[in-house]
């Protein structure tokens, strides 16, 4: 290792932060399990494994602070009234907490927070009636006040020393002190008995292991044919044994001596005549119940530990860094194909091409395998957050009095990292909101017949090329008319504006920058500052919320988010002389029609095609002449946005092909209709749609009169001069 | 980290093999660090008291350092089989003082050693010293 002592350090402080994460929230977990289960002594054991794995690591890293409180905590954990202990899961909440704090300190350099609190909680878990018992193993040890010291040899010692003494081996009285700097004067009793004990037998043993005075000394009669050094030298254990002190009882001169004859001296032990078996040398301690006590290991637990070890954890800058290479390369193979298909045109019969085309389908094979590989790499299972639910739920129910269960499903549904790191906090939010705005008190519901505990379900699963992430309460809904008042109140629209309002816009409110219904400030909502950042978060990541609320049934927020923001399989298409993208998977047939089966439907361009009605989207102008209009042929994209499909209506298909997305920046282009620009083989730059927000654009700006739809949609010349220079700009 | 005169088999002259054994991959690092800083070499690591049997029988080190509480198998019960199947083996248990009963124990069922967590590097050197007794040697001078 040519590593310095002190990066090494360093590295293993960066590692303990890490994996005291995991250790947290594995903390977290099973103390919502304990809550359900109060006294529940598995749960018990694993809440003290974990606290013990936090204190020995971070010991280990040398932070104190942290080390001695996860030490406290255990203590009191092991004490075996503990588990029945009531606020045992509270104060394991705390402790989470401030562990957390702490070790959040330490890695920024902060300061750290205060403990007392949790001290205190800590000591009166140690003080229960149950506790002070006695029960705990470690105190009655020091409780014991007896001392044996003297030559109070039972009658069974006192028979195995005259026998002994009659075999004529050395009989030898050791006096062991343990070193006072050992912490466990126990297992170094033990030890040196171990040690003792392979140069003789050890007849005799003092004091009793359960004194106090066991932690200071060992005292020992052996009977051995060694000699005295060797046996001093046997007890002398570095770190454990201090001082050895031996003297002889009787040398091993007598060895021969038949032991049937021989009488044990009066001073050292009566003759008895009770025959039994030397106990002493059986162990000290018969102790089952440490035995019991370890061996319930927690399978579970397990699981992330083992898991583990095949995890490299990896900087997500150096992914990034190999994602923005693999869509150099596919532009660099577009670029070949397009090379590749005008030497086709050129030399139509050069045999050439066959092998020049089997070398390209090879490498795209392999390039789209790569891809997929690096792309996974940055996916991660939805439950990395969703995890953290359970005990944000807890927090603000137990806050606002709110009995509320909750519920997840679809947590290994994958997202990119990026995504779901950017969504954490929208989505805490909503949980919040959810429980403290959406779900009523427990005697609102059952006044209104719903059970007393109110349910929020999050709910993850793939949607075509989206994913969907649903927060549902079944709680009292959002009231449209109060937020309409709120809105006026707040002068946020006007009262003729407002009653023409439909109650999917009049929802909408509930985004803008300061609004809140909530009659009181609270610490968790209210505050007003909340639903705005959802939205500008979300569309930061061109990804859409839906609200679904039905008064007294609940409320669903739910968020579509972008499977990935990097690269997009995607179908181009003319409109206007002008070429668009969109993703491939959005498209779900391409059929040719006519504007005379065009028909008009409440103002919509709607197109019936086989069975089904489709509202039309137009990217350009409709052809107004009626003549021609009846005769020229269209190609209608049929897309999937959301749960509907809608007719795309293009000139002409340009055909598929992978896209590397740059993303604009806003001050060069502010549409939110264009999700990024991506530059093709030949330099050609082409637009990527944003079909949500397309859809929505359409949704909204609802044709008043036929044929002037969609005029905004389009980009104009400046848009489109500017964006070239800024992807080409980019690129370079 | 301060520096020690390396620890060699006395038969070979060949660095000390250790297998570590914790369910914390951290504090494995941790001893990992420490064992090459007194010359050792690591034969093998292992999470839990399964996992460090089957590696004990492939490797066959000359130190097992052995953690008492881990998921699948505890470190007693482990450091027990290890021991029942090789009477040699030198098995250090390493934990906390909170878990002394069951440091006794392992002591009682053929443990060589123990050291304390958080384990401090001369506390450990001087365990290993003393539990390879004769099969170990000081190398003269040699640093790590």
């Amino acid at each position: 290792m040519t590593n310095t002592p002190d990066e090494r350090g360093a590295e293993l402080r960066e590692l303990f932060f890490e994996t005291s994460q995991e250790l947290l929230q594995a903390l977290n977990e099973e103390s919502l399990k304990l809550e359900k289960t109060p006294g529940d002594e598995e749960i018990v054991r694993s809440i003290r494994r974990i606290v013990h794995t936090l204190k020995g690591d971070s010991a280990a890293c040398g932070l104190r602070e942290l080390s001695e409180l996860a030490h406290q905590f255990e203590d009191a954990l092991s004490l075996e009234g503990a588990a029945a202990h009531a606020a045992l899961a509270e104060i394991s909440f705390a402790s989470a907490d401030v562990f957390t704090a702490m070790i959040k300190a330490y890695h920024a350099g902060g300061v750290l927070p205060a403990t007392d609190a949790l001290r205190k909680r800590i000591q009166e878990l140690t003080a229960t009636p149950a506790a002070a018992a006695g029960k705990s193993r470690r105190k009655k040890k020091r409780v014991d006040p007896a001392k044996h010291v003297a030559k109070d040899w039972t009658e069974v010692e006192k028979l195995a020393v005259a026998q002994a003494q009659a075999s004529g081996l050395g009989l030898y009285e050791v006096v062991v002190k343990i070193d006072p700097h050992c912490a466990m004067p126990i297992a170094a009793r033990q030890l040196i008995q171990n040690a003792i004990s392979q140069t003789g037998r050890v007849l005799v043993l003092r004091p009793d292991s359960k004194s106090t005075a066991a932690s200071k000394q060992v005292e020992f009669v052996l009977s051995s044919s060694e000699s005295p050094d060797v046996i001093t030298g046997k007890c002398r254990i570095p770190t454990i044994a201090g001082d050895v002190a031996i003297s002889c009882i009787q040398s091993p001169h007598r060895a021969k001596a038949p032991a049937k004859n021989a009488k044990a001296p009066e001073s050292l032990a009566p003759q008895n005549t009770t025959s039994a078996d030397p106990e002493v040398s059986s162990p000290v301690e018969p102790g089952p119940a440490p035995a019991v006590e370890t061996r319930a290991s927690q399978p579970e637990p397990s699981a992330p530990q083992t898991a583990a070890e095949n995890i490299l954890r990896v900087e997500a800058g150096r992914i990034d860094n190999v994602l923005n290479l693999v869509g150099e390369l596919i532009i660099g193979k577009s670029m070949l194909q397009q090379a590749l298909n005008e030497f086709g045109k050129r030399y139509p019969k050069e045999l050439l091409r066959g092998k020049f085309a089997d070398a390209m389908a090879f490498q795209s094979r392999v390039l789209n395998d790569l891809q997929r590989s690096v792309m996974k790499i940055r996916m991660v299972p939805v439950d990395q957050l969703f995890r953290r639910f359970p005990r944000i739920v807890r927090d603000v129910a137990r806050q606002l009095g709110r009995e509320v269960d909750l519920e997840v499903s679809g947590q290994d549904t994958d997202l990119d990292k990026g995504i779901l790191d950017a969504i954490a906090e929208p989505l805490t939010h909503l949980v919040r909101n959810a429980v403290s705005h959406g779900i009523e008190t427990a005697d609102e519901r059952r006044s209104h017949g719903k059970p007393p505990r109110g349910t929020i379900r999050l709910h993850a699963y793939h949607q075509g090329n989206q994913v969907v992430v649903e927060i549902s309460d079944d709680g009292r809904g959002i009231d449209a008319a109060k937020i309409r008042n709120k809105a006026l109140e707040l002068g946020m629209t006007t009262p003729e504006e407002a009653a023409r309002l439909t109650e999917a816009e009049t929802l909408e409110f509930i985004f803008r920058p300061g609004f809140s219904t909530a009659e009181q400030i609270t610490e968790i909502s209210g505050r007003g500052v909340g639903m705005d950042v959802v939205q500008s978060v979300l569309q930061r990541l061109k990804a859409t919320i839906q609200v679904e609320t039905r008064a007294g049934r609940g409320t669903t927020f739910r968020l579509k988010l972008p499977l990935t923001l990097a690269i997009i399989k995607a179908l181009m298409f003319w409109v206007e002389k002008r070429l668009y993208a969109i993703p491939l998977n959005a498209v779900s047939q391409i059929a040719r029609t006519r504007e005379s089966d065009v028909h008009q439907v409440d103002n919509y361009e709607v197109l019936q095609l086989r069975n089904q009605v489709l509202p039309l989207l137009r990217l350009g102008r409709p052809c107004m002449p009626d003549a021609d209009r009846h005769a020229s042929k269209l190609f209608v994209l049929v897309i999937t946005v959301g749960e509907k499909k809608y007719g795309l209506i293009v000139d002409a298909l340009e055909g598929e092909e992978e896209l590397v997305i740059k993303a604009l920046d806003d001050q060069t282009f502010s549409t939110d209709l264009v999700n990024g620009a991506s530059i093709l083989g030949d330099g050609k730059v082409v637009l990527i749609l944003n079909l949500p927000a397309v859809v929505e654009h359409v949704a909204r700006t609802r044709p008043r009169e036929q044929g002037t739809s969609n005029f905004g949609l389009l980009l104009n010349h400046d848009d489109r001069a500017r964006l070239a220079m800024s992807a080409t700009g980019g690129q370079a | 980290m301060e520096q020690f005169a390396a620890v060699k088999r006395s038969k070979d002259g060949q660095p000390v093999r250790y297998l570590i054994v914790d369910d914390s991959v951290f504090a494995r690092k941790n001893l990992a660090r420490m064992i090459e800083s007194f010359g050792g070499q690591l034969a093998a690591e292992a999470g839990d008291g399964l996992t460090a049997i089957s590696e004990f029988e492939r490797t066959h080190p000359d130190i097992v350092l052995m953690d008492i509480t881990m998921p699948q198998m505890e470190g007693i019960e482990a450091a027990e089989k290890i021991v029942q199947a090789h009477p040699d083996a030198r098995v250090v248990m390493v934990s906390s003082v909170g878990y002394q009963e069951n440091i006794v124990a392992a002591l009682q069922r053929g443990a060589r050693h123990f050291v304390q967590k958080p384990v401090k590097p001369e506390v450990l050197y001087e365990v290993i010293k003393y539990v390879l007794g004769e099969d170990g040697a000081v190398a003269a001078g040699a640093g790590a």
